[in-house]
């Protein structure tokens, strides 16, 4: 639907498509050749791509900093686990279920929430994220404290692994699409003026409840993906606000607003954490608290972001050359 | 030549502003205003700072709501709308400070205006000849943040024009341009509004320009209209001259 000459560069089949299909090929057939540690760690990747991805389809593509993003990861768990144990049904569709509730809590939520914008919206979503927490914790219908645990029949490490691989895939592929769809030109517009956005005819507030509506949907499939391989969900791990701040991180150090860039940041932060977590457990977070400080003061567009803006300017001093 | 058209437009209105009163917070920034705007007609909107120039755009935009009054389009009662359903019916504005979409390009800004907007096919033309128009051509690959501050109001009537309107609220473009860019904006105005049946509503404090461009002069003073009528009627208008001057020109 864009015509050519919007876009940044050419599109160029090998340099774009090449790398993505294979690193799924990689990806597909590496638990038959990798130990069991390895193919966990992978899985975890995958989760934590899939997660820093879903809050980028919100954040990234609309500026809005959400600050509550493990609700809907929590919510996608519950929602999983709940159906799953109710009701007869394959994993999958109990997974697409917690995805779905996900997302009708981010549509009702979004008419109060997204009215706010900066630190206020922020703040608005880290404290119902938090009360999120402090309403399950009490609630008999989501066995309050105690939580679920997955019993021991839906254990399938390598289908668990090909389930994240699955939802990962599907989340990148999914802010590959709405990036080159009318949604998301309304959505760079708002990003970048929403006034102005307004002010040529594009409904700012339905286009940002589509966003937070969909980031919503596929954070919850992660986190139903997640609780199946963690087999139990409390209120603490599944509202942890660390899964916000480091889906922050990820995407941050990466590069909000870029398809690779919350991929990049994923595996350069997971494989530090992951890293440390064996020797050192918690040191991780001194580190990532380091890298954001220097993500923050040198490249705050992150790592894809500072890459495309170099680009650009280089291709703007080929013009000048020629003009 | 001006009256004729004048006289016309008063039985083909396109946008009927009746009484319209805006407080805020028990500042009355209007007062009961009325006017109307007659098809392919140039309407200017002049009056001394704090005036309610600029609230009254913001109220026919749908960007403020009238705490009474009616906004007519064609007819149809648009009080209170949200700005962007007032963009798809077919009102469009520019910002007295340009607001582009700064780390785009020019055209790219045009484009996103031209795929939304009122959602009609373009009747002025392609992004690229919207953007020739306005005297952009070579720089349509520029991104907007990188433009002179005549390049962004030229900016802001391309992307309002791209958006297809029937009315185009003109918040001082001329401002920020040399006078001989400003007499092109007259002469381009005039154009457009013939050609692509466009009615106008122009504020602009370059009096001089405004008063060639214009078919039909509004004054406000502290929210209220006190005089209406042919630009060399207003001048000479006695409420005019003490509201600008502070006195009569003797």
């Amino acid at each position: 639907m864009l015509k050519g000459y919007l876009l940044v560069h050419k599109k160029n089949f090998v340099r774009d498509v090449v790398p993505w299909v294979g690193a799924l090929v990689v990806l597909a057939f590496a638990p038959y050749f990798v130990s069991a540690s390895l193919r966990s760690f992978l899985l975890f990747l995958l989760m934590w791509i899939a997660l820093s991805q879903s809050f980028n389809i919100f954040t990234g593509l609309t500026g809005y900093v959400n600050f509550g993003f493990v609700a809907f990861y929590g919510l996608g768990g519950y929602g999983m686990t709940m159906t799953l144990l109710s009701l007869n049904i394959p994993i999958y569709a109990a997974m697409v279920i917690g995805g779905v509730i996900s997302s009708l809590f981010a549509f009702a939520i979004s008419w109060p929430t997204l009215r706010l914008r900066g630190a206020y919206f922020a703040i608005a979503m880290l404290s119902l994220a938090q009360a999120l927490f402090v309403i399950f914790d009490n609630w008999n219908f989501v066995n309050s404290a105690t939580g679920y645990t997955i019993p021991v029949k839906y254990y399938d490490p390598v289908l668990q692994y090909y389930y994240m691989l699955a939802v990962a895939a599907v989340t990148v592929l999914c802010l590959y699409v709405i990036m080159n769809s009318r949604l998301g030109l309304a959505l760079k517009a708002i990003k970048q003026n929403e006034e102005t956005a307004v002010s040529i005819g594009i409904n700012a507030t339905f286009y940002k409840a589509v966003a937070f509506g969909i980031s919503a949907f596929f954070a919850g499939l992660a986190g139903g993906a997640a609780t199946w391989t963690i087999t139990i969900i409390d209120p603490p791990s599944a509202f942890d606000t660390t899964i916000t701040l480091t889906a922050i991180s990820m995407s941050m150090l990466g590069g909000l607003g870029t398809i690779a860039g919350p991929i990049i940041g994923a595996v350069i932060l997971y494989s530090i954490e992951h890293y440390f977590g064996l020797t050192l457990p918690y040191l991780h977070l001194i580190v990532f608290g380091i890298i954001i400080i220097v993500v923050v003061l040198l490249i705050p567009q992150g790592i894809m972001g500072e890459i495309i803006s170099r680009m650009k300017k280089s291709r703007r001093q080929e013009v000048g050359e020629e003009g | 030549m001006t009256g004729v058209v004048a006289d016309n437009a008063q039985r083909d209105t396109v946008l009927d502003v009746s009484l319209v009163r805006k407080n805020f917070a028990g500042l009355v920034a209007l007062d009961g205003v009325s006017l109307q705007l007659g098809r392919k007609e140039i309407l200017g909107l002049i009056g001394p700072n704090g005036a309610g120039k600029s609230t009254l755009f913001n109220i026919i935009a749908g960007t403020l709501k009238p705490t009474s009054g009616t906004v007519t389009f064609r007819g149809r009662n648009i009080t209170g709308l949200p700005p962007n359903r007032v963009c798809r019916l077919g009102i469009a504005r520019t910002y007295q400070i340009p607001k582009p979409f700064l780390d785009m390009t020019v055209l790219e800004n045009v484009y996103i205006a031209e795929s939304f907007g009122s959602g009609r096919d373009s009747k002025v033309g392609t992004p690229a000849e919207i953007c020739d128009l306005v005297g952009l051509k070579d720089k349509m690959h520029l991104e907007a943040g990188m433009l002179n501050v005549s390049g962004k109001k030229r900016l802001e009537v391309a992307r309002a024009l791209a958006t297809s309107p029937d009315v185009l609220l003109l918040d001082e473009i001329a401002a920020g341009m040399s006078p001989t860019e400003g007499e092109w904006a007259v002469r381009f105005m005039e154009k457009m509004s013939q050609s692509y049946d466009l009615s106008i509503i122009w504020v602009e404090h370059v009096m001089r320009l405004l008063m060639k461009g214009v078919h039909r002069v509004v004054v406000l003073d502290h929210g209220v209209k006190i005089a209406e009528g042919r630009p060399e009627e207003v001048v000479n208008d006695e409420k005019v001259q003490q509201a600008y001057l502070g006195g009569k020109l003797s």
